[in-house]
């Protein structure tokens, strides 16, 4: 079994996607000092899909790479190399995007007193990805859209700072929703919000999807809220997928250490857990072999020399023998 | 636990911030009491007044903020009434005070070790060799490999969980008999938050230290807190066991925060939602402040204040629902 082998075709197709930063000195120090090239490797050939309809999370610790992965997805980043797919379509993974991909795939974004101009009005911040519509006609959208999100359509002419930190996450659910995009890629969306409103948010983009059948790129650090919000999750670890399935199989029966340890690691679960070691290492100089094996409990000789493959929606050399893995006492899936 | 006499005792304490414009109540009659050994965990939403009753505590509200009234005890002596100079000496002595941020804690210009070392000798009388040696202890204690190595090391050389360690040392250098712990681990990935949790447990476990533990996670309290406070607009409104607490809240706002939060089971039913947000402190509303978003308000809700009635054990609930005058108005 394979967790691509499905009946409906993916919906985004996500290839070897891959992205360094250049942390390199300049040119001329470089020649100068003769000292190498330093590159990070956030997104490390990082393949996945996603069916239409249904929420692919990501999940992992700060510096795994998710961010980086959603910008690339939304085309604020161009990868370095890698493919993305959407309902069959060739989306340029570098370089810049024609229009109609554009407002095909929309952003949520974390931080709601970041993400809306201060000085636009409701109105026109919501109605940015339709301002080409005839005027009489983005008027009647936006007060459909806001109505939708829960706001009030007079609120429209009210600016950023007269909302909460709640409604303004719904003025922006509102605004990537103006063009009907049908992939919403959504990074840490209710981070910032308190868990009232968090659960106010949650529910709502529950409900929008149920309605129009978006597809979602959830990314997140909360596991719960991952728990809830997924169909499918993704594991990332110093860049790289780890683990990948469906949200049933990956919190019921986790195959890969790390998985297993961040399952482990939420608190107030009250179930028994092995002690923590250490912290993710700098992804500048990232160990070798499998990036996790100085924090694995399961680590052999071949985890510090080879990178796994990632198979059967696991890349680890422990998890591929599923006897091995039996013998460590994880629950089969 | 509860036969122990309170090691922190705070009562009917009100602190007011007083403007040119207005006069804001920010923590409007807070009473609660910490036996020696125990965690109290202090949840609710940005702006509910958590973080400002732990600062009120140690007396370190900036004005205009002020304490209006109350009183707060500290192994039964009165420390809100001491003066500045004395309350320093309280301060970091018998009071320990963990931050979100340990970067705000720390003097970046200084070693770590240095920075121990000070403040062990600032309050306990110790030589500079003496304070040495016990500053890499306290460092061992809490985690830190090879401590004698790293003792010299800048803040900036630690990583975000190592810098909470350190700041967790710095707090326990004159052995204080209460920690008041402020988002400890808010800042923190999952499973280094999990290794700090662990570690703040076992040291109110081995050193009978009562801590007070400010967060809006409510995992962090199941964890390792033996009672919940909950907070709404600058009032307590409910005190209860933890382990009743998650699925058994008698306050209508604490079990509304409680069915809020997604857990690790698989549901398929939305979250509970408390409709609206929190009152600004400009605009608490008459009786109870949460009367306008609860399902279960009834006629006096909206005109007289529900006070705590406190039931054994140091539980409490604000609610006119469990208040035997109301009983026959509601039926």
């Amino acid at each position: 079994m394979t967790e691509f082998a499905t009946e409906t075709p993916a919906y985004v197709k996500v290839r070897g996607l891959t992205h360094h930063f250049d942390l390199s000195a300049g040119m001329i120090d470089r020649l100068l000092r003769r000292t190498e090239g330093r590159f990070l490797r956030a997104v490390d050939h990082v393949s996945f899909d996603i069916r239409r309809g249904e929420t692919f999370a990501l999940v992992g610790e700060s510096g795994s790479g998710k961010s980086t992965l959603a910008r690339i997805m939304a085309g604020l980043l161009p990868a370095e190399s890698g493919e993305i797919l959407i309902d069959g379509h060739r989306v340029s993974a570098g370089g810049t995007r024609p229009e109609a991909l554009r407002t095909a795939i929309q952003m949520v974004f974390q931080d709601p007193y970041a993400s809306l101009n201060p000085r636009w009005r409701v109105d026109r911040l919501v109605a940015e990805p339709i301002r080409t519509l005839p005027a009489p006609e983005r008027d009647r959208r936006v007060d459909e859209l806001l109505r939708l999100v829960g706001l009030d359509p007079l609120d429209k002419v009210k600016y950023p700072h007269q909302f909460s930190g709640g409604q303004r996450q719904r003025i922006a659910i509102a605004r990537s929703l103006a063009a009907n995009a049908p992939f919403l890629v959504c990074d840490e969306p209710t981070s910032a919000l308190d868990v009232s409103v968090q659960a106010q948010i949650l529910n709502l983009m529950r409900r929008l999807q149920d309605q129009f059948g978006l597809t979602y790129l959830f990314i997140s650090h909360n596991l719960a809220v991952v728990r809830y919000m997924a169909t499918e999750v993704g594991v990332m670890y110093l860049g790289r997928l780890v683990e990948a399935g469906p949200a049933n199989r990956i919190f019921a029966a986790p195959r890969h250490p790390y998985t297993r340890m961040l399952l482990e690691a939420v608190p107030g679960t009250g179930l028994p857990r092995a002690e923590v070691k250490g912290e993710v290492p700098s992804p500048i100089s990232p160990p070798s072999g499998c990036t996790f094996h100085p924090r694995c409990p399961l680590a052999e000789d071949i985890c510090c020399r080879e990178v796994p493959e990632f198979r059967d929606g696991v890349a680890c050399h422990v998890a591929h023998h599923a006897a091995a893995l039996a013998r460590a006492g994880y629950p089969s899936a | 636990m509860t036969a122990l006499p309170p090691l922190l005792q705070v009562r009917d304490l009100v602190v007011e911030f007083r403007t040119a414009q207005a006069t804001l109540r920010a923590l409007d009659g807070i009473s609660f009491a910490i036996a020696p050994g125990e965690i109290l965990g202090v949840v609710g939403e940005s702006g509910a007044g958590k973080s400002l009753t732990g600062l009120a505590i140690s007396r370190l509200i900036q004005p205009p903020g002020q304490i209006v009234s109350g009183e707060v005890l500290l192994a039964g002596e009165r420390i809100d009434t001491l003066s500045a100079r004395a309350m320093r000496r309280v301060r970091g002595k018998r009071i320990g005070m963990v931050f979100q941020d340990p970067l705000t804690s720390l003097d970046p210009l200084f070693p770590i070790g240095d920075q121990i070392v000070e403040t062990i000798r600032a309050h306990l009388d110790m030589t500079r060799i003496e304070a040495r040696a016990r500053a890499i202890e306290l460092l061992d204690e809490v985690g830190i490999p090879s401590p004698a190595a790293r003792i010299n090391a800048y803040p900036h050389e630690f990583s975000g969980g190592m810098r909470q360690r350190v700041v967790i040392a710095l707090a326990l250098c004159a052995e204080p008999e209460l920690i008041i712990a402020d988002e400890p681990t808010t800042a923190l990935d999952v499973a280094v938050q999990a290794q700090i949790l662990n570690l703040l447990a076992r040291l109110c476990r081995d050193r009978g230290m009562a801590m007070m533990l400010v967060t809006h996670d409510m995992g962090v309290i199941a964890e390792i807190s033996h009672r919940v406070a909950v907070m709404y607009a600058g009032r307590l409104v409910e005190l209860g066991k933890t382990a009743r607490m998650a699925h058994a809240a008698r306050h209508p706002y604490a079990a509304g925060l409680m069915g809020a939060i997604p857990t690790l089971e698989a549901r398929t039913e939305p979250l509970l939602q408390i409709p609206g947000s929190m009152p600004r402190l400009t605009a608490i509303p008459a009786g109870c402040a949460f009367h306008p978003r609860c399902d279960k308000a009834f006629a006096p809700c909206t005109k007289v204040r529900p006070e705590l009635l406190f039931s054994a054990g140091g539980l409490a609930v604000a609610c006119h629902l469990y208040d035997p005058t109301y009983q026959e108005a509601r039926s």
